[in-house]
């Protein structure tokens, strides 16, 4: 009977996720469980012969403790005391308290006692020789044990404890075998073991009683509706552990294992699971054990975890700084040797502060500070700080396959191999191909601590900016703002993003164009024969588009201005240059700039602080605000709204800084090869000029157009000038006049040129 | 007189046939006994007792009082009760009782149970001499010395 109860009473505490010696050690410890309650029930008999009531539980439960000097074990109580001398075992009976140099203990029901035989053939024989001075004398006095036995000192408790107060119901001490049982019954009260700030709580529950079972060779059976241990180290720091199932530790294995479900609350860090914990632990033991009750536990030094698995739906929060790092798994696996901390599951979940990861078969908290997640999809949520004056924006993001963060010391290393999809309401992006995030610490860093050797390595939580991207594949991001309008646009096939820099390179390809935009600042290129298109944003501010197609707009105080070219458009910002190295073509409200060959612009800026034109980006700016100088040596046209003009040679404009005012007034223009001017005069009539060079007074507005032949023409007439001064002087209205030593007029359609001044003589 | 008395009461169960011996006052336990009427009073007093011819306690008494032929009283009674290990018990009370029917015995005074193992204060005793188990009752104080106190290392 006494091996089959056993069986039963083991049910509840084995399972398959179990370390395969727990249900052997279990299974002993619950048959000395049994074997003792078995003996507590022949009490109860015991009373019933001698026609005594069993004295129940004390009420009161803080009388006095017994004083005990150094070498003797003291015990009261108010009940009875059953005692059994062929068997040297001693049952005490209501409100009983125990003091012994290392151990108080108040069993409010019931301790029994089993008294060691090893040394009674010694003791037997003082005995005697004391007999004799107790006969003559009725006042007994002390017996005088025979074993030596030396003054109690902190030392004798096992490593840093004090001695413990324990508080119980039933209390079974063993000295033969060396082993305790302490228990409440079930409904009964809570048991406690109190040493220093040390606590030890098994409660009860009505169908569940509170049980410690301690062998010989110092393994620990706790049971109960709940068992919580706290313990303060060396350091301070307190440790908590909850098991809603049993607590067991194995000696041999130096190991914990709490089933049922509960938590453990250390330093480092928080676990929660649902079934079971296994904590290997670091214990140094001395090498010569000492002899005597309990001392299985002397001299014990507890320095740590070694090794650490739970299961059933396990939560870890790791604290470093003030931002734990949260996991979540079905396992958990921490190995403080080799600093590997790993978590497996269908959904496993990693995260800091409001930045989480979600869909990881599973996680690894490397000890170089790496962490790897894989699984079929991941996603999770974000947050990044308030920019464009909205506030910090928490969106989600979705990649697939792995993704790894390495600790590069001074930052944090993110690749995402299969691609990265994200979106909040201050943005989104997507990308198909690998992704690198580099992530520097936050604004803010909290306090970072070093931790030991052989810890989780958080260097995940010390990163919260993002500082460089690079990315391949189709990409598309949007930037967004307060009243989700579009604020910006990024598409490549490859980009390269630095941060803190202030750089951005976005590569096209055949079919993906190189855009970046922000408000009304557009960039495309577009691939060319044999060249992909590529967008570069230069940390000092310059800007280089290159491809087959470039098409550029930004907004000016006159509206937008838009230029276009092939081959490439730069913006060299210590010179303040624009230059492209093909034909090109500006159009702004003043008007349409035709080049047919390269270009060369010369940029006004803005005065004053200039602000960032996003703070994505924060050290770029764009401060330009008009053109001082256009030059072009393979001509070109301009139209305006007042006339056109057209070139086959070099062309230099300038115009006037005008502070305040976009693209400020022209200064002087000249245009060279085969000129044509064309504009409408004051009386509305469309003329046209040749020559071969156009000189512009911006004193007076007069154009100059020169040459060895100058024409002057409108509808019907042709003048034209030669040899010296021949000239074509056009004024501000567009009056123009011809001059030259030699002049011819060509006349065409004289009878319709004549038919038109009679009509105009007749309206006169 | 008191060492003539005890020779006598050793030398008894050679000398008389017990009258009685299905209620024999100490028969078999106590064969010194068989002389004593009811209502005698022995003082100074040392009784072995037997069990299955093995002696299993000494009695030593300020006074014995034979009180039936199945009830005995002891004044100032220190007993030793001797275990099959060799081991011994001392028991010492001011006043007990003892069925020679039942072969219990009762103390309604203080109580001290000393042994090399531990030392034990009750304020009653109930004690089965057959089974060799007692209740001391409470309030009950007992110091234990072979609850494997540590060594000093100098000890080792």
């Amino acid at each position: 009977m006494r091996h089959l109860l056993p069986h039963l009473l083991l049910l509840p505490v084995a399972c398959a996720a179990e370390p395969a010696w727990l249900a052997p050690a279990v299974e002993q410890a619950q048959a000395e469980i049994q074997h003792w309650e078995q003996e507590a029930q022949g009490v109860a008999a015991e009373f019933t012969s001698y026609e005594l009531a069993t004295p129940g539980a004390a009420t009161a439960a803080d009388s006095a403790m017994p004083e005990t000097a150094a070498d003797e074990t003291a015990v009261c109580c108010d009940g009875a005391l059953l005692f059994d001398i062929e068997n040297s075992s001693l049952v005490y009976v209501a409100n009983v308290r125990l003091s012994d140099p290392r151990l108080q203990l108040r069993a409010l029901h019931r301790l029994f006692i089993r008294l060691e035989k090893g040394q009674m053939q010694q003791r037997e024989k003082d005995a005697r020789d004391t007999a004799k001075q107790a006969r003559d004398s009725f006042s007994a006095g002390d017996a005088v044990p025979v074993e030596k036995v030396r003054r109690s000192r902190p030392d004798d408790l096992p490593g840093d404890m004090q001695r413990p107060l324990v508080v119980t119901e039933d209390a079974v001490v063993d000295t033969e075998s060396n082993s305790i049982i302490l228990s409440s019954p079930a409904g009964g009260r809570v048991l406690t073991a109190q040493s220093g700030e040390n606590t030890l709580e098994l409660t009860t529950a009505p169908d569940k009683p509170a049980r410690v079972f301690v062998d010989a060779v110092g393994n620990v059976l706790m049971t109960g509706a709940e068992v919580r241990i706290t313990r303060r180290d060396a350091q301070g720091r307190l440790t908590r552990l909850l098991s809603r199932g049993s607590v067991y530790f194995s000696a041999a294995e130096n190991t914990l294992v709490l089933t049922g479900g509960g938590h453990v609350e250390a330093p480092e860090g928080d676990i929660r699971f649902n079934r079971t914990l296994t904590a290997r632990l670091r214990i140094a033991r001395p090498s010569t054990p000492h002899p005597g009750f309990m001392q299985q536990f002397a001299d014990l030094n507890y320095q740590g975890i070694a090794e650490v698995h739970a299961e059933g739906q396990v939560a870890a929060d790791w604290r470093e700084g003030q931002q734990p790092v949260h996991l979540d798994g079905e396992e958990l696996d921490y190995n403080a040797d080799t600093g590997l901390c790993t978590v497996q599951g269908e959904d496993c979940t990693v995260g800091y502060g409001a930045n989480r990861l979600v869909g990881a078969q599973r996680i690894e908290l490397r000890p170089d500070g790496t962490v790897v997640l894989n699984g079929r999809e991941l996603g999770g949520d974000y947050e990044r700080p308030a920019l464009r004056g909205l506030p910090a924006q928490k969106g989600h993001f979705r990649s697939g396959g792995e993704i790894t963060y390495t600790n590069a010391g001074d930052h944090g290393v993110i690749l995402l191999p299969e691609g990265l999809s994200m979106a909040d309401e201050g943005g989104d992006l997507s990308c198909a191909g690998p992704v690198e995030l580099h992530l520097r610490p936050a604004d803010k860093p909290a306090k970072v601590p070093q931790l030991a050797d052989s810890k989780v390595n958080l260097a995940l939580a010390r990163y919260g900016q993002l500082a460089y991207a690079k990315a391949a594949g189709p990409i598309s991001g949007h930037l967004y703002g307060a009243d989700h309008s579009l604020m910006g646009e990024l598409s490549a096939a490859a980009a390269e993003v630095d941060f803190v820099g202030g750089s951005v390179s976005l590569l096209g390809s055949e079919t993906v164009p190189a855009i970046a935009a922000y408000e009304n600042n557009r960039l495309e290129a577009t691939a060319g024969k044999g060249e992909l298109p590529r967008l570069t944003l230069s940390a000092n501010g310059d800007i280089e588009l290159r491809g087959g197609d470039i098409n550029a707009s930004f907004s000016t105080g006159d509206g937008a201005s838009t230029a276009r070219c092939r081959k490439a458009l730069r913006l060299l910002s210590a010179d303040r240059r624009l230059e492209t190295e093909s034909a090109a073509e500006f159009r702004s409200a003043q008007g349409i700039l035709t080049t047919n060959g390269p270009l060369r612009a010369k940029l006004s800026v803005r005065e004053g602080t200039i602000a960032p034109l996003t703070k994505l980006l924060p050290t770029f700016t764009f401060p330009y605000n008009g053109i001082l100088e256009i030059a072009t040596e393979q001509g070109g046209t301009v139209q305006t709204a007042k006339g056109s003009l057209q070139c086959s040679g070099p062309v230099r404009v300038t115009m006037a800084p005008a502070p305040g005012a976009e693209y400020g007034g022209l200064e002087t223009a000249e245009a060279n090869g085969h000129v044509v001017v064309a504009g409408k005069d004051k009386d509305g009539r469309m003329m046209r000029a040749t020559g071969d060079h156009l000189s512009v007074d911006m004193q007076t507005g007069d154009k100059l157009l020169s040459g060895g032949t100058v024409t002057l023409s409108d509808a019907y007439n042709t003048h034209s000038a030669s040899g010296g001064g021949a000239a074509v002087r056009i004024d501000r209205q567009n009056n123009a006049r011809i001059s030259g030593a030699v002049q011819k007029t060509t006349v065409r359609r004289i009878s319709e040129q004549i038919e038109q001044q009679k009509q105009k003589k007749e309206k006169q | 007189m008191r060492a003539l008395l005890t020779a006598l009461l050793a030398l008894a169960p050679t000398l008389w046939a017990a009258p009685e011996k299905a209620d024999t006052v100490g028969a078999g336990e106590f064969p010194a006994l068989q002389l004593l009427p009811e209502g005698s009073e022995v003082e100074g007093i040392t009784l072995p007792r037997y069990d299955n011819h093995r002696v299993s306690g000494l009695l030593q008494a300020g006074k014995l009082r034979i009180i039936s032929r199945r009830e005995m009283e002891l004044e100032q009674l220190h007993a030793t009760l001797y275990n099959k290990d060799g081991s011994s018990t001392e028991l010492t009370t001011p006043l007990a009782h003892y069925d020679f029917t039942t072969k219990r015995a009762t103390a309604p005074q203080k109580v001290e149970l000393r042994n090399p193992q531990f030392r034990a204060e009750g304020a009653r005793l109930l004690f089965d001499s057959t089974t060799r188990r007692g209740v001391l009752m409470g309030p009950v104080r007992t110091s234990i010395f072979t609850m494997k106190l540590p060594h000093t290392a100098a000890d080792r």
